[in-house]
């Protein structure tokens, strides 16, 4: 493999690890509340501004990122109050539009709090380290390392934590679940803030290398989305490994043919992909869309 | 400080107001913006400069109805019918974005009312409208200084252009080809990127690959500032002129400085960099009002309202004495002086500016005059 192809790879891994944790906490909301959180990709742009304005005020790279963590978990628990908790007994077209109100809120709040102008968060590291002839920035590592780090702690928790069964449990027949003594609710808004903080994380370290507008969650949540149906609706861990491959497309794909011509293909793809297997490469966990 | 901001005031003022009286009934102007939307950098410069100069006219001789369109046509129209709910004004500062003018102009028409804009859309003074008029030069006057800086000045024999898939990038692109070409110079490689491209690693590289000498940029602020940086990073020794994106200090912000070196740009003006004269006086008032750093899209839209002022000051009372008097009149304003070539552009002039890795400002390099032929 030549130089140029190392460093695409490494540039598609380290997109692909933001785009990974966003899918994560969107997948995480879908399987756990049932929940198409539109506002996701705007819960992980507004914590990286959080992040920007922490920066401002004299916080460095790790405490800034942590800051967007936190404010990312509170804003996942506010769209769960404000949009799924009243709603979810109401048609499904509610919580979803009353999400996309949010998202649209959270826009026009941060043009009018931040500007129009791309932001960048402090960088957790700056500069990086050349191997071979392929650049490695510490901001790349650190995001590929961080998201790594919450691929395994939400598997870990799912697959090996009482709260994980219970919250599988929950996904799978809440009625049950409920007839069991298991907190469904209670459940289903910390999968909102789990969601929130994994957005957050996803969004400071997006913004570090890529930037932040205040529309830039459009384009979040639309990778986030089709990473959730090409990896099977509801399926966590393969929607986060569908985002890793989006964002290694776009890179590898723009270089073999263009960045316009590779758009359009992921998304040919993808249409294709919905014609002849609509339930997703795994098959629905959850076995209802929207 | 409160001093400073008064004498700049007063001097800023003093061009184009002298005349008016604090007696005189306060003319309201509509500004149509963008602040809200993927333009809200762009528009709330335009807000901004709009409200400066209505500030230096003093005592309310002007007042500034700004109303925002967001990003939509439809929103833009609706904007213009408030604006004129309590009867018609003697012009209107339309909005920056070309598809809300386009949508604009045949009301416009249909009312008889000027629209001064600083809208860079080729096609909106190629339509035979005598109520536009445009504060900013379009492509065919900063692609020519793109393309010249850089092989008269840079010696690029052989570039390479990384430009936007959007209307704006294809028409910026269009222009500078046909202006390279006029110098003699064909490009080695050419690469369209849709604004949301998340890394341009392989478009740089290709650039490399096909044996350029140079790059040319013409994008946004944000993917300006990822290609410059991926370039950086990439080790590619490169001379960059890029569009006007990057001679505003947003984006320059995102950049280490040491990026920046030897990293250059077209604008129509560049106030951030002026240090001194009636530019950097601008400047200092800009920042003392919004505390934040000018650009080519608050001054130019300074000036179209300047010029406003200035016709208003030499008697006219409604919108055909508008249209007259800036169909016939040369205004020396701040970035330039201002004068119609028949089609309602107004701006001829153009700069480059570059950095020189110490530091986040930019310096003028090169000043460009009448590079349409409109002396």
């Amino acid at each position: 493999m030549d130089a140029l192809s190392l460093q695409l790879l490494f540039n598609g891994l380290a997109l692909g690890a933001g785009y990974g944790l966003l899918a994560l906490g969107f997948a995480l909301a879908l399987r756990s509340a049932g929940a198409i959180n539109f506002a996701h990709g705007d819960v992980a742009v507004a914590a990286a501004y959080v992040a920007v304005a922490g920066g401002a005020l004299g916080l460095g790279g790790p405490a800034a990122a942590g800051l967007a963590i936190a404010a990312g978990a509170l804003l996942g628990l506010s769209v769960a109050g404000l949009s799924w908790a009243p709603l979810r007994k109401r048609p499904i077209e509610a919580t979803f539009i009353a999400a996309i109100a949010i998202g649209i809120v959270l826009q026009n709040a941060l043009t009018a709090s931040f500007g129009g102008a791309p932001q960048a968060p402090a960088q957790v590291a700056s500069g990086g380290v050349h191997m071979s002839a392929v650049f490695m920035s510490w901001q790349a590592l650190i995001s590929l390392a961080a998201a790594a780090i919450a691929f395994i702690a939400v598997w870990a928790v799912l697959a090996k934590s009482q709260t994980g069964r219970r919250m599988r449990a929950a996904a799978e027949d809440p009625e049950i679940a409920a007839a069991h003594g298991i907190p469904v609710m209670r459940l289903a808004i910390l999968a909102f803030a789990v969601a929130g903080a994994l957005a957050g994380l996803a969004g400071v370290l997006l913004a570090a290398q890529h930037y932040a507008t205040p529309g830039a969650g459009a384009d979040y949540i639309l990778k986030a989305y089709v990473a959730a149906t090409a990896a099977g609706w509801g399926r966590i861990l393969p929607t986060a490994a569908a985002a890793i491959a989006i964002a290694l497309f776009e890179t590898i794909g723009a270089a073999l043919v263009s960045h316009a011509v590779a758009e359009a293909l992921l998304y040919a793809g993808f249409v294709a992909l919905l014609a002849f297997r609509p339930q997703g490469l795994g098959g629905e966990a959850k076995g209802k869309r929207a | 400080m409160r001093k400073l901001t008064l004498w700049t005031a007063c001097v800023l003022s003093a061009g184009f107001l002298t005349g008016f009286t604090a007696s005189a009934e306060p003319v309201t102007v509509p500004v149509l913006a963008p602040i809200t939307g993927f333009l809200a950098l762009e528009g709330g410069a335009q807000r901004n400069g709009a409200l400066l100069a209505a500030d230096h006219a003093g005592d309310g001789i002007i007042k500034a109805d700004v109303q925002d369109t967001t990003t939509a046509p439809a929103v833009a129209v609706s904007a213009f019918r408030r604006a004129l709910r309590d009867g018609l004004p003697p012009a209107m500062l339309g909005p920056i974005l070309g598809s809300q003018m386009l949508a604009l102009l045949p009301l416009a028409d249909a009312e008889g009312l000027p629209i001064l804009t600083i809208s860079g859309t080729a096609k909106l003074t190629a339509m035979g409208s005598p109520n536009i008029f445009r504060f900013f030069p379009g492509d065919v006057v900063v692609k020519a200084a793109h393309a010249r800086y850089a092989v008269e000045d840079l010696g690029i024999k052989a570039p390479a252009i990384i430009y936007q898939t959007t209307a704006y990038g294809q028409s910026g692109r269009a222009e500078l080809v046909a202006n390279l070409k006029k110098l003699g110079v064909t490009p080695v490689y050419e690469e369209g990127v849709p604004p949301s491209a998340k890394d341009l690693t392989s478009a740089l590289a290709k650039a490399r690959a096909a044996g350029a000498d140079g790059l040319l940029l013409h994008l946004h602020g944000g993917p300006t500032a990822l290609a410059v940086r991926q370039a950086f990073e990439l080790g590619m020794d490169l001379p960059i002129v890029a569009g006007s994106a990057m001679h505003q200090p947003t984006t320059a912000a995102l950049l280490d400085p040491a990026m920046l070196k030897g990293v250059c740009a077209e604008s129509g003006s560049a106030p951030a960099a002026e240090t001194d004269g009636p530019g950097k006086t601008f400047a200092d008032a800009y920042r003392a009002r919004f505390n934040q750093e000018p650009d080519a899209f608050a001054l130019a839209e300074y000036d179209a309202m300047g010029m406003l002022a200035a016709a208003l000051k030499s008697g006219a009372k409604n919108p055909a004495d508008v249209r007259k008097a800036l169909a016939e009149m040369r205004y020396p304003g701040v970035a330039m002086t201002y004068r119609t070539n028949g089609r309602g552009d107004m701006a001829h002039d153009a700069v480059i500016v570059c950095y020189d890795g110490d530091s986040h400002r930019a310096r003028i390099a090169k000043r460009y005059q009448a590079l349409d032929g409109v002396q």
